[in-house]
């Protein structure tokens, strides 16, 4: 299991992430230093990313840090993105989403758990 | 406007396999799974070598960097459902692969299974099938 700080840490990276994401589409959206201003601050959010991604890398395993960021850090992004952009999610996505928490699950399972 | 809309490059095109595009989709996989194997280093050396992990976190961001020029590239003339999942899916498997082999940590089989399952559905995450099959 992950301590609470790694897991502070890895929302705190993938909501980074989101957050720069949403920035640079606002900034493409726009014109001028208003669309500048934008870019910058997406960067200085984006850069918030690799250091709590490297806090959350610190004694874990790299396979399931990297895994939980591009799983349920994957579902933060695509309901945020759609929730701000008002976009809809397929049920594609829906099922996809369903495997994620899955394999998230699965992945918490502890050895106890199987034996 | 017919021809017009026939000089555009269409969004739905689907991903043109040119030197240049796959090129830059292998760049950009091998710079996400360099960075990742450099953000690790930089945090098991934190501790005891502070400048190493420092220069390891700044390289880390450098090859990301160039990753996300690689995938602007081949975003180019490309649909990004395409281009995001050719990197998604082999890019995970080589991030994967490559994290497993240079820090060869052990984890249990039900582990290394429920990544596949995640790694599968965050590449089923970004395909919009409307885009994808339907054009």
């Amino acid at each position: 299991m992950l301590h609470p700080l790694t897991w502070l840490a890895l929302f705190g990276a993938v909501s980074a992430h989101t957050g720069a994401a949403i920035c640079f589409k606002k900034a493409a959206q726009r014109t001028g230093r208003h669309a500048i201003a934008i870019f910058a601050l997406g960067n200085a959010i984006g850069f918030i990313n690799p250091i709590l991604k490297t806090i959350a890398l610190r004694n874990n395993h790299p396979n399931v840090i990297f895994a939980i960021m591009g799983g349920l850090g994957g579902i933060f992004f695509i309901i945020v993105i759609n929730w701000v952009f008002r976009g809809r999610l397929t049920r594609f996505q829906w099922f996809a989403i369903l495997i994620i928490i899955l394999g998230s699950m699965l992945l918490q399972l502890q050895p106890s758990a199987i034996r | 406007m017919i021809r017009e809309s026939a000089e555009k490059p269409s969004e739905s095109a689907g991903l043109s396999f040119t030197f240049v595009n796959s090129l830059s989709i292998v760049i950009a996989i091998l710079c996400l799974s360099g960075s990742a194997v450099l953000f690790k280093h930089s945090a098991d050396n934190w501790d005891s070598h502070q400048i190493a992990a420092l220069i390891y976190f700044v390289l880390g961001n450098a090859v990301s960097l160039a990753g996300v020029i690689a995938t602007t590239v081949a975003l180019k003339n490309n649909d990004a459902n395409i281009v995001y999942a050719t990197i998604g899916g082999p890019g995970a498997a080589v991030l994967h692969l490559s994290l497993a082999l240079v820090f060869q940590q052990a984890l249990p089989w039900w582990q290394w299974l429920a990544i596949g399952i995640i790694v599968f559905g965050a590449v089923m995450l970004h395909i919009n099938p409307r885009r994808l099959f339907l054009g």
